[in-house]
């Protein structure tokens, strides 16, 4: 690679180097370092490791099992707590207690300290490429903020995929499915069997609900290209009923129950038949969905779905069927081990050369705005007159809001969903907002042509033409007109 | 100045400009048609309830509201869709239930796919129904009120996105230095120089401040005046559509009030804005829901719905021919329900939006069967909707 393929290639697999990182001696090397463990999650402000002292002392991130279901009940409980309050009380009396009990510490802070963080990791952390692909897992897991109010389990449970992608993909799995998070966003929280006890004793009227058992199937695991039937999805839902949230009330805080998930009471017993195994509990009555989880990990069409959209995110929307192939032998031969799988995407794009070649999605090119250009991110407290300047609304604005995915299947892979007239129109307005926030402008867009493109390549001479006296453009026009070039639109 | 992408011979003949083509074309081209895509299976059975049917109640009878509009013998409207309630007295709304598209998987990515593009296998297809229907006949241009294109409309170079905004655009001369450089490629040079027009056409870029008004520009209502303030010119476009998520309520459905209820509502206020903004154009209008599939006919285990198949099609506007709720009802006896769950499939979606792409584009149902929209005709949709 020569300098200018190794800046690119450091855009393709992370955000770019900023103009304090060296380019790398070997920038393969460089990032296949950088997938074998898990960095930890905090405000970073710098490269140095220093944290965003700004951050309000609320916006603690959340971590532990307890804590998700501690912060799900709270948020429970504001919400039903302001409606019996709402009762006699004047509006404005009314709305201000909204906002401070439930607006402001669930809708506001949560996504707003969750995005910054991410956003911290990309744009500071020292394993930029590692951060890539925790935004394709928690793409590919995704939860959102549904009806029933869980934005408090979404970020701990997107560190939790994060923890688990140095294992293998049958762990992660197994604790996406069955984390509060996703088991509240795709309803399983009540789903019952009829045959379960729960529905025998009558303490209950619920049944199934078939959303995570059918998603489990079709996005995380083998997609539809395996053939599986209705029957299998019911059966599927069958083997899920039971999994739920753990209230952490006095019952469970006294016992050890708050670690586990599974509730026997609303499971439905007996042996479930899908796409033509059967699964029953010999031991424990949990061990349907694990054999179960086992086997989907482990199917040949998991592979090939997983790869594909592996390579779709980092490689071309129609990757090379060959490299599609060489990505599935790897997660076949490895079991499904997640650090050998991408270091073998990074190598693939490596390997592709110019023919590697994705337009980056809103969140992707955002981050690499500040990562190569040094702007720091800023912190913008989460009130609401200050909309507007804060990562999360401004990802809004660019149509991909991170923590509010509109559907399970989350953010296209495929350009063509991120190419549009308005699309476009946002990247230059944002751009060229935030090139007023370059420092020394005129110098650092040269060192970024010198650095992104050399003297010879035509974008950079028709923006060096324009920094001429009398060529009538502004720096900071210039900048916004670089910043959404097809050299940076496509990594 | 319209690219045109080569589509066989039926889109030469647009190029031979005859004058009888052309004033056929002049009548043709001040009709309008804005599409909802309702995304996420809206339940056509709490949209449209069959009061008719004695199976419905014990179906699910925490999903029917008590007080229902009035639809006709058999069939309530949801009390949300007062403005429908209204057209359809007015004969101005029609509807037809127990329809669908012809895909019985279940998945709604597959679904929202397929309805979109109007072809028989999922994810084979970069343009959709609509889109083709313009470029077929050489009329129309969208505007989707929306961020990304929606596969609907791909395949009219034509057509174009928008959507409330609030960050202020750069100078002109900003969009002109960036229409430039975008010359030599392919993806981005036509947008270049639609954006450089847009912004030299408005001093504001259309941005206005974060706030209230802000946000009511983007509700349903906001939208469909969005819409309309486009397509009522009369050399505006012919084609709108909103996109709406979240009909997809597998807990806790509510029936007059609730998850399911909210969303509909905005199918009824999108009604009231565009009427009242199209101004006499409206008699050149339909407005046209578009959903992947239905919801099971019984409630779940969570008092809401699972995905199902059949569901309704609700259609309003001056090209409204014959107003009513309309349907080859297949009941919902266990035997009668498909997969002995969902409202079975009695009248193909895809003829109903083929009599509609007839009624907006003058198109002749062969041409729609060949390359537009393929679908099974059937004697129900001959009277929806006004032919030229």
């Amino acid at each position: 690679m020569n300098t200018f393929e190794a800046q690119r290639f450091t855009r393709q697999v992370g955000f770019g180097l900023g103009p304090d990182e060296a380019e790398p001696a070997d920038p393969l090397a460089w990032a296949l370092a950088q997938l074998d463990r898990a960095p930890p999650v905090s405000f970073l402000a710098n490269r140095q490791g220093g944290l965003m002292l700004e951050v309000p002392p609320e916006a603690r991130l959340i971590h532990t099992q307890a804590e998700v279901a501690t912060a799900i009940q709270t948020h429970w409980d504001a919400d039903k707590e302001s409606y019996a309050k709402s009762r006699g009380m004047p509006r404005a009396e009314w709305e201000a207690l909204r906002y401070r009990t439930v607006d402001y510490p669930f809708w506001r802070l949560e996504p707003w300290k969750e995005v910054l963080v991410r956003g911290a990791m990309a744009v500071n952390g020292q394993a930029p490429v590692f951060e890539r692909f925790w935004h394709f897992w928690t793409n590919h897991f995704t939860v959102a903020p549904a009806t029933n109010n869980i934005n408090a389990a979404i970020g701990p449970y997107q560190r939790m995929l994060r923890a688990r992608m140095a294992g293998s993909f049958r762990d992660m799995l197994f604790e996406a499915v069955t984390h509060p998070a996703m088991v509240l966003y795709l309803d399983n929280d009540r789903s019952t069997g009829p045959r379960s006890k729960a529905r025998r004793e009558r303490w209950t009227q619920d049944e199934i609900n078939e959303n995570l058992g059918r998603e489990l199937l079709e996005l995380f695991t083998v997609s539809p290209a395996a053939g599986y039937t209705q029957a299998d999805v019911l059966a599927t839902t069958y083997i899920l009923t039971g999994w739920g949230v753990q209230r952490p009330d006095a019952w469970h805080k006294a016992g050890v129950a708050l670690g586990s998930r599974f509730n026997f009471d609303r499971h439905e017993p007996g042996s479930q038949t899908v796409m033509g195994k059967s699964y029953s509990a010999l031991v424990n009555n949990d061990g349907k969905l694990k054999d179960l989880v086992d086997d989907l990990a482990a199917h040949p069409a998991t592979a090939r779905h997983i790869c594909s959209k592996l390579a779709a995110a980092f490689l071309a929307d129609e990757p090379p069927p060959a490299a599609v192939q060489r990505l599935t032998d790897v997660f076949t031969r490895t079991r499904g081990d997640l650090p050998s799988l991408h270091k073998a995407v990074v190598q693939e794009v490596a390997r592709a050369g110019s023919s590697a070649r994705k337009f980056q999605n809103p969140e992707t090119w955002f981050w690499t705005l500040f990562r190569v250009s040094g702007v720091p991110l800023q912190v913008v407290p989460p009130q609401r007159e200050l909309r507007g300047e804060r990562p999360h609304d401004i990802l809004w604005e660019l149509g991909q809001p991170v923590h509010n995915c509109p559907q399970p299947n989350g953010w296209p892979l495929h350009s063509r969903e991120w190419i549009s007239r308005e699309m476009l129109d946002r990247r230059l307005r944002y751009a060229y907002q935030f090139a007023g926030r370059i420092p020394d402008a005129a110098a650092a867009l040269r060192r970024q042509l010198q650095r992104q493109l050399g003297p010879e390549h035509p974008l950079a001479q028709t923006v060096l033409a324009g920094m001429a006296p009398g060529s009538g453009h502004t720096v900071r026009s210039l900048w916004a007109a670089f910043f959404t070039s097809p050299e940076m639109l496509w990594s | 100045m319209r690219r045109r992408t080569l589509l066989g011979w039926g889109a030469t003949l647009t190029l031979a400009g005859s004058p009888a083509v052309s004033q056929l074309a002049d009548a043709q081209r001040n009709r309008r048609l804005l599409v909802l895509l309702l995304r996420g299976a809206m339940d056509g059975l709490t949209a449209l309830p069959p009061t008719g049917d004695p199976q419905l109640m014990a179906l699910r009878s925490r999903l029917v509201p008590d007080h229902l509009l009035r639809g006709n013998d058999f069939f309530g409207v949801h009390p949300v869709l007062p403005t429908f309630a209204e057209l359809l007295a007015q004969g101005q709304a029609v509807a037809v239930h127990a329809t669908g598209f012809d895909y019985r998987g279940r998945s709604h990515f597959e679904g929202q796919d397929l309805m979109q593009s109007g072809v028989a296998k999922p994810y084979t297809s970069g343009s959709g129904w609509l889109g083709r229907a313009m470029d077929r006949a050489a009329l129309g241009n969208g505007v989707a009120i929306s961020i990304p294109m929606p596969l609907l409309l791909r395949g009219d170079v034509g057509s174009e996105t928008q959507y409330p905004s609030w960050m202020q655009p750069p100078p002109a001369s900003t969009y002109a230095l960036v229409s430039e450089l975008w010359q030599g490629n392919p993806e981005l040079a036509e947008l270049g120089q639609r954006m450089s027009r847009g912004r030299r056409e408005s001093a504001t870029g259309g941005t206005m401040a974060m706030g209230g008004a802000f946000e009511e520009r983007k509700s349903a209502a906001g939208l469909a005046r969005e819409a309309a303030q486009r397509m009522r010119a009369s050399d505006g476009p012919m084609v709108g559509l909103i996109d709406f998520n979240g009909f997809d309520t597998h807990a806790t459905q509510g029936a007059a009030e609730g998850l399911h209820a909210t969303r509909l509502k905005q199918v009824d206020e999108v009604l009231q804005a565009f009427r009242a903004a199209m101004g006499p154009r409206w008699q050149d209008s339909l407005v046209l829901t578009i959903t992947e599939f239905g919801r099971t006919a019984a409630e779940n285990g969570t008092t809401g719905t699972d995905h199902g198949w059949g569901t309704c099609i609700l259609a309003a506007g001056g090209l409204v021919q014959q107003g009513g709720i309309v349907a080859d009802w297949p009941g919902l006896s266990p035997q009668k329900l498909f997969e002995g769950r969902d409202l079975a499939v009695t009248v193909d979606g895809a003829a109903v939006y083929a009599r509609a792409l007839q009624s907006v584009f003058g198109l002749e149902p062969a041409q729609i069967q060949r390359g537009v929209l393929t679908h099974k005709p059937h004697p129900l949709t001959e009277r929806l909707f006004r032919l030229a």
